[in-house]
């Protein structure tokens, strides 16, 4: 699958960025979610260290410093879901709890989730989260749901609404490709390697994101690709195995009639051969 | 003689804890049969996700820890330990056998090689469980306790599917032969009791019964085996004094 010229996407600028955590927090607000991880980040402004069940996104802080030129860079990145047109995790997803919302970014009911957790497993960008269970392990999944109510009313996700330096700005994906290339255009003096990031990686994402460093600068991976078993899956395994239990159920069905009459065991066949039996011993 | 005979018409085939263990297995694959295949088809899936079917999860690793575990304690425990390896003991008779097997379990008839205490079959579906089943407890924990994420982690999913569809198809053979085939009940009896009839053992496990039918050397246990020897002994002085 690819993206919609009109899917809707956001648009990151991290030229635009100053890292200040507003979208954390609006989307936590948005999502009810608490904040639990008060784990401090040692050198960075980074916090809490990871997304989790209750951080859909996080502000990545890098510092990159240079011993040559002696020059110190920030590299921060809003880390989240990224809405893949190719989505692994919706094909893998046990129940349809993941799937395209029409507007082409990848929406979530948690509702449905039951927490197999294949979809972590799936996404080349490690972004499924879960609550732990002691006895299951995993519970529910969590991720960016691209704030699918707020779209659904014609609003704008609570991240993008609250940032306040338009780092974030929610477009038409074909806008929001045609906006990044123009922007890296524009800022090619100051960021000699910036770049687009999200057009064409996993059929389009629907988050695109203006980089001022090459992908890997910022632990982005360069080719992200479906797994092939995730295909093999739902197109060969799960129908091979439906036509072969059906199969097998037919084949014992076929068995138990043929052989029942077949045998017609309690006329002939073995008592026969136990009266023989019998007579040998006596 | 005919006394002598109503005598032996069972033998000693299992002990208890080789049905134990059977059973446990049986009944811990059965839960994560049911469990399994609920979570492997998007509808019955998408059932799971109330509060039942929590429990549904929750049933697979009861299952799981049956499953593991009943074979386990075998291994540490029974002087029997390694008696699975007669799923790897494959003669000439074998092939015999399973050329003549599809008529045989439609519309009966002989030409069946004599088979030992298992036969071709069992033993095949005994190799099937070993592997199979090897690789679904290996692959499950892993799944279970997220031993492996990305593309590894795949593979687990994938190898726990294959695995266990060969394994499921290979139990229906096992469920419908012992419990829905017409002759061959007295085998199922046999798990169930510990005890087969005498003439089913000698039609179709006649290396065994030969081996067995006389002194009923099945033992379950060392201390057994000392009584039945015991009692041999005993006897033997009797009838000499
Ligand atoms: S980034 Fe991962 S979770 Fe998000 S849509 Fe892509 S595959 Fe799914
Ligand atoms: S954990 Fe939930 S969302 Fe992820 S694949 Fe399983 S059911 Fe789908
Ligand atoms: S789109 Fe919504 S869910 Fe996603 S990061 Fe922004 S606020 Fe959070």
């Amino acid at each position: 699958m690819m993206a919609q010229k009109t899917d809707k996407a956001i648009l990151v600028d991290t030229s635009l960025c100053t890292g200040c955590k507003a979208c954390q927090l609006a989307c936590k607000e948005w999502h009810n979610l608490p904040a639990m991880e008060f784990d401090k980040v040692p050198g960075t402004y980074q916090n809490p260290a990871d997304r989790s069940f209750n951080t859909l996104t996080l502000m990545r802080f890098d510092e990159k410093y240079d011993r040559k030129t002696n020059t110190f860079e920030w590299l921060i990145r809003k880390d989240q879901c990224m809405h893949c047109s190719d989505a692994p995790c919706v094909a893998i997803c046990s129940t349809g709890a993941l799937y395209q919302h029409k507007e082409g970014f990848v929406a979530f009911d948690q509702e449905s989730c039951i927490g197999c957790g294949y979809c972590a497993k799936a996404c080349p960008f490690d972004i499924p989260r879960y609550q732990y269970d002691s006895f299951t392990g995993r519970d529910k999944m969590n991720k960016c749901n691209f704030c699918q109510d707020k779209i659904t009313n014609g609003e704008q996700p609570a991240c993008v609404q609250t940032c306040p330096t338009n780092a974030l700005e929610l477009m038409s994906w074909d806008e929001a490709v045609k906006q990044a290339y123009k922007r890296v255009e524009q800022i090619k003096d100051r960021f000699p390697n910036a770049n687009v990031y999200g057009d064409k990686i996993m059929g389009g994402t629907h988050y695109i994101y203006v980089l001022t460093e090459k992908p890997e600068e910022y632990g982005l991976p360069t080719n992200p690709k479906t797994n092939e078993l995730v295909e093999f899956r739902s197109g060969v395994i799960k129908p091979v195995t439906e036509v072969l239990m059906g199969a097998a159920g037919i084949g014992f069905l076929a068995n138990f009639i043929v052989s029942s009459t077949a045998f017609n065991f309690n006329g002939k066949d073995e008592p026969e051969d136990l009266l023989k039996e019998e007579k040998k011993h006596e | 003689m005919s006394k002598a005979y109503k005598r032996t018409k069972y033998v000693k085939r299992y002990c208890v804890p080789d049905q134990l263990m059977h059973w446990t297995v049986a009944l811990g694959f059965l839960l994560l049969l049911i469990t399994g295949f609920m979570i492997f088809f998007k509808g019955p899936a998408s059932l799971l996700t109330t509060e039942a079917g929590m429990a549904f999860r929750q049933g697979h690793r009861i299952g799981a820890i049956l499953f593991i575990g009943a074979p386990l304690i075998y291994f540490i425990f029974s002087s029997k330990r390694f008696g699975f390896l007669v799923a790897f003991k494959w003669s000439k008779y074998d092939l015999g056998w399973l050329k003549a097997a599809p008529k045989h379990y439609f519309v009966g008839g002989e030409g069946m090689p004599p088979q030992d205490k298992y036969n071709t079959g069992q033993k095949l579906y005994y190799l099937v469980v070993l592997v199979f089943g090897f690789l679904l407890a290996i692959t499950g924990l892993a799944l279970w306790h997220d031993w492996f994420t990305g593309p590894l982690g795949v593979w687990m999913l994938v190898i726990h599917d294959i695995s266990a569809l060969i394994i499921t198809i290979f139990f229906g053979i096992h469920l419908h032969l012992t419990v829905f085939h017409a002759r061959e009940r007295a085998s199922f009896n046999a798990m169930t009791t510990g005890w087969m009839e005498a003439e089913y053992a000698e039609h179709h496990h006649k290396l065994w019964f030969d081996k067995v039918k006389y002194d009923q050397m099945i033992t379950c246990g060392e201390r057994k085996m000392r009584k039945i020897r015991q009692e041999n002994q005993n006897q033997n002085n009797t009838f000499q004094a």
